[in-house]
């Protein structure tokens, strides 16, 4: 093995004032650039230059900050569709969870669904709650679509995801007395995830069918 | 030499930039107010947690769904608090309402 003379300069140079200086007002330029066209607007709504809205950045000022949900990796249930029948390369699974929500709290309640797949729910609230059944789509979360936000204390339904991405409930209690919400669903989803006023996020673990204990056919069901 | 110091320079502005310029989450803070300031209230959560929360212009205050003045807030009361920020410690409020003396869960 043979090595190769490396030519090493002798002395190194330093930089001169001039060039730091040239550096430094460079830097300072470039900095209030980015100050100007993506700090302000990002973190202060300020935009002065209209290049937050432009870069969508000035979304992320707001209120508005939502992660992206993804399933578990490998674990997605996307139907195939033929009119009215559908079929799934996985069982469907199930949830039932109560909230209780102190004066003036909220919790978000959503699961992940592929396009085109359904679930069936019901909720009961003991009182008074402002509700926005809505999805946020895993493409672009902040595109929040809202399906139903009329003033009820219970709904029975059924649901189909127009886009895949987390699907669920905004519960709020708008009063000073504490409120229970009971909800349960069935469906092709894959994960559960709560957000709560406080600004907690926890995934849910959702309940596979083997965990339902069959009746025999000899037994009279309750 | 020149080239390499300005590249540096550009390299650092443009990290600080995308981590200054991260997203912020949501908080609800509901408590008793028991500090208030021009900038900042202190509101004591259910938690017997006093949490620090600033103001800014744009940090508007209700009561019974109408705008009030600032001038409204008073020791004592019950708000709610909407704000953002990187924790429910470093957060800035967006709304604020006034609401009738809450009892507790």
């Amino acid at each position: 093995m043979t090595h190769q003379p490396i030519d090493i300069p002798q002395t190194v140079h330093a930089p001169t004032a001039r060039a730091l200086a040239i550096a430094t007002l460079i830097a300072l330029v470039v900095a209030g650039i980015v100050l100007i066209t993506v700090v302000l607007p990002a973190e202060y709504a300020i935009d002065p230059l209209g290049t937050g809205k432009a870069l969508g950045l000035s979304a992320l000022s707001g209120a508005t900050h939502v992660e992206p949900v993804r399933p578990p990796e490998g674990d997605r249930i996307v139907p195939v569709v033929d009119g009215p029948f559908a079929l799934y390369p996985g069982e469907y699974r199930f949830d039932s969870r109560e909230f209780v929500l102190g004066p003036y709290e909220y919790v978000e309640y959503k699961y992940h669904l592929e396009h085109a797949a359904t679930m069936l729910f019901s909720w009961r609230a003991s009182g008074d709650v402002e509700h926005d059944f809505h999805g946020d789509p895993d493409a672009n979360p902040k595109e929040s679509q809202s399906f139903d936000k009329q003033p009820r204390r219970q709904a029975d339904g059924s649901f189909a995801a127009p886009f895949a991405g987390i699907h669920g409930w905004y519960w709020e209690n708008p009063g000073g007395d504490t409120v229970r919400v009971k909800l349960t669903t069935a469906g092709f989803y894959t994960s559960a995830h709560q957000f709560r006023y406080n600004g907690t996020r926890q995934s849910r673990a959702v309940r596979a069918l083997d965990t339902i204990v069959p009746a025999t056919d000899t037994q009279e069901i309750p | 030499m020149t080239t390499r110091v300005i590249a540096t320079v550009f390299l650092l502005v443009l990290v600080f930039g995308t981590v200054l310029s991260r997203a912020h989450d949501n908080f609800r803070i509901i408590g008793t107010l028991v500090k208030h300031q021009s900038s900042t209230l202190d509101v004591k959560n259910a938690e017997g947690k006093t949490l620090s929360i600033k103001m800014d212009k744009q940090t508007a205050v209700f009561r019974d769904k109408k705008k009030v003045e600032r001038s409204a807030l008073q020791v004592g009361q019950s708000l709610v608090v909407d704000a953002y920020g990187d924790s429910e410690d470093d957060a800035l409020a967006v709304e604020i309402q006034i609401v009738p003396p809450i009892r507790g869960r």
